[in-house]
């Protein structure tokens, strides 16, 4: 399967699934489009997503809309400084009546895990988190167990209201596939949201329209994207401005190539397209790249981001001119 | 203008900048009626191209139909026909013919000295370059659609006027430059026309390598191939290299004559001039020479002197006031010798003071630091001193042994030189002279012809480089001069190396300017109660004309027979040379008969410059020298929009974003075609499969769009 690029009927059917669950999430969260998009990429791409901004903006609306368009099993957890790790993986209770312990499985065994404000839990429960999003499984006394697939963890935080608060290291955030500033909606999107929100709750009428089957076949046809190796060397010329740029005092890492690639492929996929295209790169760039790095105290000086120094990035490096022979090309 | 008419425009346009470029040789050739009858031929043959650049869309065609019209045409206007007429059909009796038209042509190119009458051969040959320059260029520029490198070869026949310096007609150069251009323009336009169609598009630049092979090809033309190629035969109308004077300063003449040197270092510096009443002296006499090793000269002892005073010549002279003289002012600039420049005949001095005269060397000896740098002077000399009557009237003279009063060192001859065997050609040479001076004409006539070359380079040689020359028959004018001085030793002649300057040429204001390629080594041979006497066996370009007391002997007198010389071909051992079944008219002396041959250099040349091109061509398309793909029309796309396509970091989405946002009027055509090459180059660029869309197609969706972003910038400014 994933030796051949997508058909087009495979690619169709991505494509298709990726509109409909665009569509329920427009319902509840008018216009950001540009959002939605990186997030539906990262959810096909099997990345976590780490949704990080002021309260109110619908973060926790878009993690809940996107467990209820996709007919998944959805797991939430409210992280507050108390939260245990084993309220996250789940805990082992003894059944009397049988003599025996009995594995009860925490809300992280779901195949979408909402983490609501996951900077407010301790450490200690935030890399039990990270290292089921790493490894994909649960290890609770001495047991590994499988989480079920598609696994993906959407976490939001609020980067304001920082009191109390646990941020994450560098090392953990570099785990998140994507971080998306969701953003305030424009004029006209707030009225319409107004209006969506009239009298009553607008995530009961997101109705499930892809199953958890369709959504694993689609990230493994995402898989199979063919990239150019002028993609691929598009990727690496990225990566290495970053890790070169004076404003930056820490560049992107190669894990951050590879789910740089694998979200082009999504959001490729999700086009109809067979083939990763730079445009595909340089949209998911700031998403996939912004949260890893840290600028330069002179950068922030300045004023500036990372978002705007990915952005500088992108438009100093050149776009791969030729083609290159590729194994599977016309030669 | 459809595709066929760039291109049967461009032809004529090819055949007048090849016409022009004719002009190239006028330093060379004297111009004349023959001009009208090779444009004639280069008119017809382009006409012939044109016509079937019109009747079919091939690119090559022509050019065939050109390599068959134009040796037709050719052959009818040059090669006589058997009994006066024209030779219409190439049968094997006309190969003949043209065989010995070609002959003809490089034996007179050789024969004769810039610039040269043109004698019909010589025409059809220069008609013959300029068919064959014509098809060469037309195919290159617009049969292939290498315009602009045609340019390289429209070159190629002001190649040797640039490389030697020598005025041309800057109305020529530049009408052949504006057809040239004119040509480039006109390629460049409907670059999609030729068969060159994909790389002709030259979306990217030329890469750098073949720009580099490109002038290595003709500075290797211009600096090494030219004057090796004109250093071969049958380009004796051709002026010799001559090479700069990279040292400044004051110039000498080199004294250190050993004939196993090369010519090198003559240097094209003015070294005097002077006014004459009566025209171009003949030789201006600095040096002479009397003792020759067999390689090398040597300057005697200095001997008496006196007061340059009175009439200075070596022999007594007693009637100057009843001979013809003139007056020669002569202004030295850059030349620092010791011994003045003088003509070779009775002179005086009339103005220049404490200079002193050696009469056995017959020099004038210049006793200043500086030597003659700087100075001027006048002298008075004798016109017409020798002539034919009085030179044989000094036969009397020398059977009454009137050579006693010259020393005996005149007449030794080196025992490195092979002396029995330059006797039996002197003898042999001279077999049929009555007197010495027919012995002395002979000898020059046998080395004027015979198959001698002037040649600037000589053969490697050992001690007795005289018998080397004489096997060999190439040399420059020390080879030619010592030669004839080593024979007439042998013939007990006294004789003696003169060396100088030849007469120069006239400049605008009428001065005669001496450079230092008119540095000049003759004989001179001891006739009594004359004196010595100048001869010239030097042929070519190098050499004063035979003096006019030694005119070229009437064709009745026989030469010497080629298989009787001792140094001939058959003597030294190898066959003889193939006996040609017609004899032109002007080969029909024996002594003529040994023909130069064909200019070897010149195929070598020709290859090489077609191979060095083919290989840089070839090398420039593998790594992609013009549009082969989709990537190519892109760029060709981003190149002619400028900066209004963005930057290396867009990709062909945002690109064409760019562009639709600069220029929102945009034809919707124009838009589509945009959208279709922009899928295409994603596609070719980042799809697995590439782009199945033919280039053509792209190219032509990159102009689309170029037309039309100019189509909308004009109709915006028109608002």
């Amino acid at each position: 399967m994933t030796s051949t690029v997508p058909t087009s009927e495979e690619l169709a059917a991505v494509a298709e699934l990726a509109r409909l669950v665009r569509e329920q999430l427009r319902t509840v969260l008018s216009g950001l489009d540009e959002a939605i998009d990186a997030t539906l990429a990262t959810v096909l791409a099997e990345g976590h997503l780490l949704l990080e901004d002021v309260p109110g903006v619908g973060k926790t609306t878009l993690a809940r809309a996107l467990g209820r368009a996709i007919d998944v099993s959805v797991g939430r957890i409210q992280f507050t400084p108390d939260l245990l790790p084993s309220d996250v993986t789940g805990v082992s209770v003894f059944r009397g009546d049988e003599h025996r312990f009995e594995f009860r499985p925490g809300p992280v065994f779901a195949n979408i895990v909402v983490a609501d404000e996951i900077n407010r839990a301790s450490p200690k429960t935030q890399a039990a988190l990270l290292e089921a999003m790493q490894e994909r499984s649960v290890t609770v006394d001495g047991e590994t167990r499988a989480l079920p697939a598609p696994f993906l963890v959407i976490a939001t935080q609020n980067p304001v209201d920082m009191e109390g608060t646990y941020p994450l290291p560098e090392a953990q955030r570099d785990r998140f596939m994507a971080r998306i500033a969701v953003g305030y909606p424009s004029g006209d999107d707030e009225v319409a949201m107004l209006d969506a929100h009239d009298g009553h709750d607008p995530l009961v009428d997101v109705v499930p329209v892809a199953t958890a089957a369709a959504l694993t076949r689609a990230i493994s046809i995402v898989r199979a994207v063919y990239a150019a190796p002028a993609v691929k060397r598009y990727i690496v010329d990225v990566m290495r401005a970053t890790r070169d740029s004076s404003d930056l005092r820490l560049g992107a890492s190669p894990r951050a190539s590879l789910q740089l690639l694998s979200a082009a492929k999504a959001r490729a996929a999700m086009a109809g397209r067979d083939h990763v295209l730079p445009d595909d790169v340089k949209a998911l760039a700031v998403p996939v790249l912004a949260h890893r790095v840290i600028a330069g105290a002179q950068a922030r000086a300045a004023g500036r981001t990372a978002d705007t120094i990915i952005r500088d990035v992108l438009d100093a490096v050149t776009v791969p001119f030729s083609r290159e022979p590729a194994p599977a090309g016309r030669g | 203008m459809s595709r066929a008419g760039w291109r049967v425009l461009a032809t004529p346009l090819t055949a007048i900048a090849v016409g022009l470029g004719l002009g190239g040789l006028s330093g060379l050739v004297v111009f004349g009626d023959w001009l009208g009858l090779v444009a004639a031929v280069l008119v017809a043959t382009a006409a012939a191209v044109v016509l079937v650049r019109v009747a079919t869309g091939r690119p090559f065609l022509p050019t065939l139909a050109g390599l068959v019209v134009g040796p037709w045409l050719l052959m009818v206007a040059y090669v006589p026909g058997p009994e006066g007429g024209r030779t219409w059909l190439p049968t094997p009796a006309a190969w003949e013919r043209i065989g010995d038209v070609a002959t003809e042509a490089v034996r007179y190119a050789n024969a004769t000295i810039a610039p040269a009458e043109v004698a019909p051969a010589l025409a059809a040959a220069i008609a013959a370059g300029a068919v064959g320059m014509f098809l060469l260029v037309d195919a290159v520029a617009v049969g292939a659609g290498f315009a602009a490198t045609s340019g390289f070869l429209l070159l190629v026949p002001w190649l040797p006027a640039l490389t030697l310096e020598r005025r041309v007609p800057t109305a020529a150069l530049a009408g052949a430059l504006a057809a040239w251009l004119a040509v480039v323009a006109l390629s460049r336009r409907h670059e999609e026309a030729g068969w060159r169609r994909r790389a002709a598009e030259g979306a990217s630049p030329a890469p750098a390598h073949a720009a580099a092979a490109a002038v290595a090809v003709t500075v290797g033309v211009a600096l090494l191939a030219t004057p090796l190629a004109i250093g071969g035969p049958g380009w004796g109308a051709m002026p010799r290299v001559t090479l700069p004077d990279w040292l400044g300063g004051t110039a000498r003449l080199d004294l250190e004559i050993d004939l196993r040197d090369r010519l090198t270092g003559q240097s094209s510096t003015t070294l005097l001039t002077y006014t004459s009443t009566v025209g171009r002296l003949d030789v201006l006499r600095a040096y002479s020479f009397t003792s020759f090793d067999g390689s090398r000269w040597d300057r005697d002892e200095p001997g008496p002197t006196e007061p340059a005073a009175g009439v200075l010549w070596p022999v007594p002279f007693d009637s100057w006031a009843g001979i013809d003289q003139e007056s020669v002012t002569v202004r030295v600039n850059d030349l620092s010798e010791s011994r003045v420049p003088v003509p070779a005949t009775p002179r005086l001095i009339t103005a220049g003071s404490g200079w002193r005269y050696e009469p056995a060397t017959d020099e004038v000896l210049i006793d200043r630091d500086q030597g003659t740098q700087g100075i001027s002077y006048t002298i008075r000399h004798a016109l017409f001193f020798h002539s034919e009557e009085s030179l044989r009237a000094a036969q009397a003279a020398i059977d009454a042994g009137g050579d006693a009063a010259v020393s005996e060192r005149y007449r030794e001859l080196s025992p490195r030189i092979d002396v029995e065997r330059v006797r039996a050609l002197a003898q042999g040479v001279t077999v049929s002279s009555t007197d010495r001076y027919e012995q002395a004409v002979a000898l020059q006539e046998y080395l004027r012809g015979s198959g001698f070359q002037y040649d600037t380079s000589v053969s490697p040689s050992g001690d007795d480089a005289v018998s080397t020359f004489l096997t060999d028959r190439r040399g420059y004018c020390v080879q030619f001069a010592t030669a004839l001085v080593v024979l007439a030793r042998a013939l007990d002649i006294p004789a003696r190396l003169a060396v100088g300057f030849l007469g120069g040429s006239p400049d605008d204001t009428g001065q005669f300017a001496v450079t230092g390629r008119d540095a000049h080594a003759w004989p001179e041979l001891y006739f009594p109660e004359h004196g010595w006497v100048r001869f010239e066996p030097t042929p070519g370009q190098q050499t004063g004309e035979r003096p006019e007391y030694a005119p070229a002997p009437p064709a009745a007198i026989p030469r010497f027979p080629e298989e009787e010389d001792p140094f001939g071909p058959r003597a030294s051992g190898e066959p003889a040379p193939p006996v040609p079944t017609t004899v032109p008219s002007e080969q029909a002396d024996p002594g003529d008969a040994a023909s130069p041959g064909i200019p070897w250099v010149l195929p070598v040349v020709i290859v090489a410059l077609l191979a060095g091109g083919a290989l840089a061509w070839s090398r420039g398309r593998a790594r992609g020298g013009g549009i082969r793909d989709a990537d190519g029309a892109w760029q060709l796309l981003r190149r002619e929009l400028g900066t209004r396509a963005g930057d290396d970091s867009l990709t062909p989405a945002e690109t064409e974003r760019k562009i639709l946002d600069t220029c929102p009027d945009l034809a919707e055509h124009a838009r589509g075609g945009l959208t279709a090459l922009r899928g295409a180059v994603e596609d070719h660029r980042y799809a697995p499969h590439g782009t199945s869309v033919p280039t053509e197609r792209l190219i032509g969706w990159a102009r689309e769009v170029t037309t039309a972003v100019r189509d909308a910038d004009r109709s915006a400014r028109a608002r």
